[in-house]
């Protein structure tokens, strides 16, 4: 050590003095217990750590089974989630209804009273589905059916308020084609509803003639013919419209047209009960 | 043991045993188990207890080294732990000694004429087990602040982080230790010389 005082002449050289006094060793024993203690240490610490390591590796074996697993319930659920949305969207998809299209020809006054019922916000689709019998308020000027309320299929009814309702945005989109003569008469009365349903059976008709001009052959007539149960079945949506085109055509001595129509009537409604006058009509024509 | 073993510093080792490697346990024993043995054995009377302080302190190194961390030497780490059994076991129950010519007389009496057998030793061996009589009669401090010195080789700021000092209170210590032992030394030397003479 530096840091000392420097050696006198007759000092002892107090290191080399303890260097050689300095034999004490522990005994063998002692040495050897304490090197298996350690040794004992180390065996119990690697134990310790391959339990942590395996433990680990069992944590890890459990993490993307566990994930995927996770994975798996999040997107099946989403799934199932969106799909039920989509149906829902599918059954709300507008359908043509013929009573908008019938509708939709008389130009609409927005501020009468009928009309704002008519085009009402539909409250919920919900609501509108769980509902059976949905009243016909339309109709409510026209002489009473059997049945004020008519059991029609949900979808039906919901696509018929949905029609209506896009007729509104179409007829909104174009406000300054509205005819101020028709707007005055815009409350739908029963003879406008007589007229309409009348001319519409024979504009069609005309264009059936039409097509089969045009067209050849048996195919070109079955899909006349499926074209125009179409047409009916998408025209006289409302029973009580298309009751009352039959009833016209009835009148006007089309009875082998008036069957068919009735035909398909009964198809779309089932449950609706058609007036015995109809049969009478066809019995006295036999 | 194998030869990268040896040269690995003692840090090294305390870690690798520490990752489970007992022959780096193995090797630094072997380094250190003669100057750890001595710095209790000099340092207590009692050899029963030098002895299990010594174990213990195996044992707390043996039960530290998954935490041990190479911040500073593995001597300095390994002597302080020492130096706090000592000091909970020795200078807590006694009280400070200090260095007098009482004492010193009184074991020149008790251990000195015990094992001083001039015709049979040299007077370097006999000088030498005479130093050990004369580390004995150091006050602790004093007398820990020179094993320290000569057993390790340690610098004065070790020692001083050792015995938790300033560096200026060990270098002050390590010399008051180098000068009684001197004196005691000599002392002994001037009554060998009487002794010879009236023979």
């Amino acid at each position: 050590m530096n840091d000392t005082n420097p050696p006198e002449k007759d000092d002892f050289d107090l290191s080399a003095l303890y260097q050689t006094g300095a034999k004490e060793t522990p005994s063998e024993i002692m040495n050897q217990k304490i090197l298996d203690d350690a040794k004992q240490a180390s065996e119990l610490r690697q134990l310790e750590l391959l339990d942590a390591h395996r433990d680990k590796l069992s944590l890890r074996s459990w993490q993307w089974p566990l994930s995927a697993a996770a994975v798996v319930v999040i997107a099946s659920s989403l799934t199932l989630d969106l799909y039920q949305k989509d149906e829902l969207k599918v059954d709300v998809i507008p359908e043509i209804s013929p009573y908008s299209e019938l509708r939709s020809q008389p130009s609409m006054d927005f501020k009468s009273e009928e009309s704002s019922e008519l085009f009402a916000p539909i409250e919920s689709e919900d609501t509108q589905l769980s509902k059976d019998t949905v009243p016909l308020s339309v109709f409510k000027d026209e002489p009473a059916m059997e049945d004020k309320k008519i059991r029609r299929p949900e979808a039906a009814a919901a696509s018929e308020m949905r029609a209506m309702k896009q007729q509104s945005v179409e007829t909104t989109k174009k406000p300054l084609e509205l005819d101020t003569q028709s707007a005055d008469s815009s409350l739908i009365t029963k003879e406008d509803e007589n007229q309409d349903t009348d001319s519409s059976v024979q504009h069609f008709e005309k264009e059936h003639k039409q097509k089969n001009d045009s067209i050849d052959g048996d195919i070109s007539s079955a899909r006349l013919k499926r074209s125009r149960e179409d047409d009916s079945l998408k025209r006289y949506t409302s029973a009580e419209a298309w009751l009352k085109s039959i009833e016209g055509l009835i009148a006007q001595g089309e009875l082998s047209i008036a069957k068919q129509e009735l035909k398909l009537f009964r198809e779309k409604y089932p449950n609706v009960k058609i007036p015995q006058r109809f049969f009478d009509a066809f019995q006295a024509e036999k | 043991m194998s030869i990268r073993q040896t040269t690995c510093t003692d840090e090294e080792l305390m870690v690798r045993y520490g990752q489970g490697d007992h022959q780096a346990f193995e090797t630094l024993y072997a380094r250190h188990k003669d100057s750890l043995y001595r710095y209790f054995c000099r340092q207590l009377s009692d050899m029963n207890l030098a002895q299990d302080l010594y174990q213990e302190l195996w044992s707390r190194v043996i039960k530290s080294s998954v935490q041990y961390e190479a911040h500073a030497k593995w001597t300095t780490w390994a002597y302080r732990i020492a130096h706090n059994l000592v000091i909970d076991h020795i200078r807590v129950l006694k009280p400070s000694e200090q260095w007098n010519e009482e004492d010193h007389s009184k074991e020149s009496n008790l251990r000195g004429n015990a094992f001083l057998s001039p015709d049979k030793e040299s007077e370097h061996g006999e000088m030498a087990e005479r130093l050990k009589v004369c580390i004995s009669q150091l006050p602790q401090a004093q007398q820990e602040v020179f094993l320290l010195n000569e057993e390790t080789g340690m610098t004065l700021k070790a020692i001083a982080d050792v015995v938790s000092v300033s560096v200026e209170a060990a270098k002050s210590r390590l010399r008051y230790a180098r000068s009684q032992l001197q004196d005691c030394l000599k002392l002994y030397r001037g009554s060998f010389s009487t002794t010879e003479g009236d023979k």
